[in-house]
């Protein structure tokens, strides 16, 4: 059984995560702010720490350094700043999520499984080898079964979907148009295309994604095309 | 205190002896300058300073010439006074008839008693003197008739009147003759002489004629005593080493000739080393003398001036301070008053000085100096009270320039500053009343002037004054035209300036140097103004950012509690209560708290925008590429609504500058607008033109509601197209679009025709 530590001044949301948490089957150890976190971790170890950025006495960044001292755990940010600036400062100092309140509850457990699978795998990267094997962080393409997983989790694609995810995971980092992508599937030449490619992208990010308006692996470069990011 | 008061005083105590000294000076190059002048006697010059020797000047000559004169009247008189060397009482001096009565013969000494008996005898320096009057009518009566003279052998009588003359005329005459030969007898014969002179007629075979008082002396003895001049018949050349050669001498050695002699010369010589005691050496010994003390005399008048000059200089540099640091200036009271009333003071003083110099110096002058010297006394004296009260006067305003009082105690000043009244603080047509009445003044005169002076345009001063009045008043009419040009200048300035905050530059603050008078007022108030509205802006700026801060602050304290609502809601419909109703009420509770979620961050993002704190990645991107790219982001959710998505969009790439997460943004708000107000069942358009260099996107939809509402009030924050506020949206969305579209240096614009709403947003094309 995994256990996680969360960390939140609000009770409340406290004892929310940890129904969430406790129906997935994890152990949840609970802290009130930083200086109590950092003590039960002393005492046990923790799979995962989900922390508030704003707490008395010790906020969440300096939590996060103080933890990332000695471990290496996943340690997913939860504020309720949203902006850019303060999700950069958080995942810069150490953490590997960040999530803005107020938070979806299905997207907070997905993503504590996300980081937990990584973690735990960190070990056994080599279950799937091959020439045709493609990784990228939790996305791994088998072009040998044709199989796409994120975090795991087998996903479904359509031909297409899945011909333009292997496109943009052989090219990883490449930033590629509709038009260069348009004709790298079909093999026709773009004549003022349409949405078709953007709409495909969509539905891949709504596949592969937790959350499609802040994606991960897929990444749209606005007026340019699209990516996937290296992780 | 100790020690800065001996200093104090020895300062003034310096000043005081340097004072008193200059005074001192002042008297040693006056009595020397007198003294000079008054026994030096003009028209010389300076060349008294080179003339060493009596012999070298002009009264030597003078008196060498006068003894010459009297040698020769002695050559004259003397064979028929002597007889034997001696003089002969029995001479015969002359022979008169009275009408046709016989020939009677005088001799010296009836003559002699004659004189005597008519009062005229020669006196101890052998001058002819009278100190009787007797009225005789036979003494004066001319009625004897001359047939000789002894002392005048070649008279010659070519008038009838010559011959006749009267007795005593005669006496007087042979008086004179024996004056003149007594002269010459006791002074450089009888007595010891510095001159010394040889006078030889020589006739072949006949015993020479000599006159001398030093006939044993050869040529060579007598030109080697010094001064010496010679003369020969053989020769017309006079040799001499005087300055001059003297006068007559070749005329009287031939008149005295009374020989025919065929060889004659002349020889006189002074013995400069003066051994003996006559009038030579005395006079040569008062030459001596007087030299010496003019030399002194000027070297009195050189100390004087220098010693002048040096107290002079010397009270100049201490002068207006009281210590030698000079920190404290010393002001007396004098120094007070207008800089001109000292100066009219002064003059005043020394007119007045010179009133009591003419009262009181010139009748004490008079009781010590001689008459001669009177003039060049009181001229000396006028000179002395005129520099003395001029020194006072220039003393002060030599204080006044080292304290710089000068020109802060002036009239003059004080006037300025008065008439500066009369424009500052006065309106601008005031001024230029003032200004122009003056000019209209100066005019006048100026033409009356000249127009007298053309009147009387014959008399040369009347030209002159129309030539200075002319100067004047072209001089006067420029000085208008320049305060006018200036005053211009100096408005041209403020016009700018103000051009300048009415432009924008609200920091802006105009240089005030230059400026006078009233300008300088209204620059000064320009300048606050610019910095008032600096300051507003400023605080503006600020009270936005704090606003900004503020709804960011509140929101993230509303996001909290929020997330514990939407959190537990979700745990209650976990639950799975089977009540209809309240899974109705969950509906309507999940529903809200998501708009709620929704409004906190579109409100959080509203007033960062607006505020312009916000980043800016601007790069160069396509926005047909991006338009594609939004239309697959939402061509499935239109497709709930029913919606279809018309895109009209060009072929090529149309590159803009700006940054692609802001500009999504734009569009996504853009398109969840047409989403949420359009109609369903319509046709949602959206279009990429370009046109002059602009790019132009279109989005164009119905509306469901009438838009009964102005374009600029749909961008207001909160103003949504549904009055009612039924539907979902923050009403923000449009009011973000604005501003983040403004931020990127484009344009955002909203056309409402009918239901028809239309937003139109345009960017500058990069190539």
């Amino acid at each position: 059984m995994q256990t996680i530590l969360v960390c939140d001044d609000d009770k409340q949301i406290v004892d929310a995560i940890d129904i969430y948490l406790t129906g997935e089957g994890f152990r949840v150890l609970k802290a009130y702010d930083g200086y109590e976190a950092l003590e039960i971790l002393e005492k046990q170890p923790a799979d995962l720490m989900i922390v508030d950025v704003m707490m008395p006495g010790l906020d969440g960044i300096r939590t996060t350094l103080k933890v990332r001292e000695t471990s290496s755990i996943p340690i997913i940010i939860l504020s309720a700043k949203s902006e850019d600036t303060d999700k950069i400062l958080g995942l810069n100092i150490g953490a590997d999520d960040y999530i803005s309140k107020p938070f979806n509850p299905l997207e907070l457990v997905a993503r504590v499984k996300s980081q937990l699978r990584r973690y735990t795998q960190l070990g056994n990267v080599n279950q799937q080898t091959g020439d045709k094997v493609y990784k990228c962080g939790g996305l791994t393409i088998n072009d040998d079964t044709k199989e796409v997983w994120v975090d795991d989790e087998p996903i479904r694609l359509t031909p297409i979907e899945y011909n333009i995810l292997l496109l943009l995971v052989k090219n990883t980092g490449k930033v590629f148009s509709i038009d260069e992508i348009y004709e790298q599937i079909w093999n026709e030449e773009a004549i003022g295309a349409d949405n078709t490619v953007a709409v495909h992208i969509r539905h891949i990010r709504e596949k592969i994604e937790i959350n499609p308006r802040e994606p991960r692996y897929l990444k749209v470069v606005w007026g340019v095309g699209y990516k996937i990011e290296k992780q | 205190m100790k020690s800065i008061k001996p200093r104090y005083y020895s300062l003034q105590i310096k000043k005081n002896i340097a004072v008193l000294l200059h005074i001192l000076f002042l008297f040693l190059a006056v009595h020397g300058i007198s003294f000079i002048y008054l026994n030096m006697g003009t028209g010389a010059g300076i060349s008294w300073l080179f003339e060493h020797n009596y012999e070298d000047s002009d009264a030597f000559q003078a008196r060498f010439q006068e003894d010459l004169d009297h040698i020769f009247n002695y050559v004259s008189y003397r064979d028929c006074l002597e007889s034997e060397g001696v003089l002969d009482l029995t001479s015969q001096m002359f022979a008169v008839s009275n009408r046709d009565g016989p020939e009677i013969i005088y001799t010296l000494e009836e003559v002699l008693r004659y004189a005597k008996s008519q009062g005229y005898y020669l006196n101890d320096h052998f001058d002819v003197v009278n100190d009787m009057f007797l009225y005789d009518n036979a003494a004066i009566d001319r009625n004897l008739r001359i047939s000789w003279r002894a002392y005048m052998t070649d008279q010659k009588l070519s008038e009838p009147g010559d011959a006749y003359t009267s007795l005593l005329e005669l006496s007087k005459e042979v008086l004179y003759c024996l004056s003149e030969y007594y002269k010459v007898h006791y002074r450089m014969i009888v007595n010891p002489s510095n001159l010394y002179f040889q006078i030889v007629y020589q006739n072949q075979g006949m015993d020479p004629v000599i006159y001398s008082n030093c006939p044993e002396l050869s040529m060579e003895e007598m030109s080697s005593m010094g001064i010496f001049c010679r003369q020969s018949s053989d020769s017309i050349f006079i040799d001499t080493n005087l300055k001059e050669i003297p006068q007559n001498i070749t005329m009287a050695m031939e008149k005295n000739d009374f020989y025919s002699a065929e060889h004659y010369y002349l020889m006189a010589a002074v013995d400069t080393r003066y051994q003996a005691d006559d009038d030579y050496a005395d006079a040569a010994r008062e030459y001596e003398l007087l030299h010496r003390r003019l030399l002194e005399s000027a070297a009195t008048v050189l100390v004087g001036i220098l010693g002048c000059l040096a107290t002079l200089s010397y009270l100049a540099v201490t002068s207006g301070f009281r210590d030698a640091e000079r920190t404290k200036p010393n002001i007396h009271s004098i120094d007070m008053i207008y800089t001109e009333s000292c100066v009219v003071l002064t003059a005043v003083c020394t007119l007045f000085m010179l009133f009591l110099g003419e009262k009181i110096g010139y009748p004490l002058l008079h009781l010590f100096m001689a008459y001669d010297s009177w003039a060049f006394a009181e001229r000396m004296l006028r000179a002395v009270l005129i520099y003395g009260c001029c020194m006072v006067g220039a003393f002060s305003l030599l204080r006044r320039y080292k304290t710089g009082l000068l020109w802060k105690g002036s009239m003059t000043r004080h006037i300025r500053e008065n008439i500066s009244l009369y424009f500052e603080d006065r309106t601008f047509s005031h001024r230029l009343l003032c200004g122009y009445l003056a000019f209209l003044g100066v005019q006048a005169a100026g033409f009356g002037i000249l127009g007298v002076s053309l009147y009387f345009l014959r008399f040369p001063a009347a030209r002159a004054v129309l030539l200075v009045g002319l100067f004047l008043m072209i001089a006067a009419d420029y000085l208008v035209y320049h305060k006018l040009f200036m005053e211009s200048v100096q408005e041209d300035r403020i016009a700018d300036a103000i051009a300048r905050i009415a432009g924008g530059d609200t920091a802006y603050q105009m240089d005030t140097a230059g400026l006078t008078g009233k300008e300088l007022a209204i620059a000064r108030m320009i300048n606050s103004i610019g910095t008032g509205l600096e300051h507003a802006l400023q605080e503006q700026v600020k009270s936005e950012r704090l606003k900004a801060d503020l709804i960011t602050n509140v929101s993230h304290d509303i996001k909290t509690p929020l997330t514990s609502i939407i959190n537990y809601v979700d745990l209650i419909k976990r639950e799975q209560i089977q009540n209809p109703k309240i899974q109705e009420y969950l509906t309507v509770l999940e529903q809200k708290s998501q708009r709620l979620k929704n409004l906190t961050e579109d409100l959080v993002e509203a007033s960062k925008v607006s505020s312009g704190n916000v980043k800016l990645e601007m790069t160069q991107l396509d926005l047909v590429e991006m338009i594609w790219q939004t239309n697959g982001e939402f061509e499935e959710k239109f497709a709930t609504r029913n919606l279809e998505l018309v895109s009209s969009l060009p072929s090529e790439c149309m590159m803009i500058q700006a940054d692609g997460r802001h500009l999504w943004r734009v569009l996504e708000n853009l398109y969840n607008n047409a989403f949420k107000y359009a109609m369903a069942h319509t046709r949602v358009y959206a279009e990429v033109v370009s046109e002059d260099g602009q790019v132009w996107f279109t989005i164009k939809n119905v509306s469901e509601n009438p838009l009964n509402i102005s374009p600029d009030e749909l961008t207001e924050r909160f103003v949504r197209g549904d009055v009612s506020r039924t539907t979902e949206g923050s009403g923000l969305g449009l009011s973000i679009a604005q501003s983040l579209m403004k931020l990127q240096d484009g344009t955002f614009r909203i056309l409402i025709d009918g239901d028809l709403f239309k937003v139109k947003i345009g960017f500058k094309l990069v190539r």
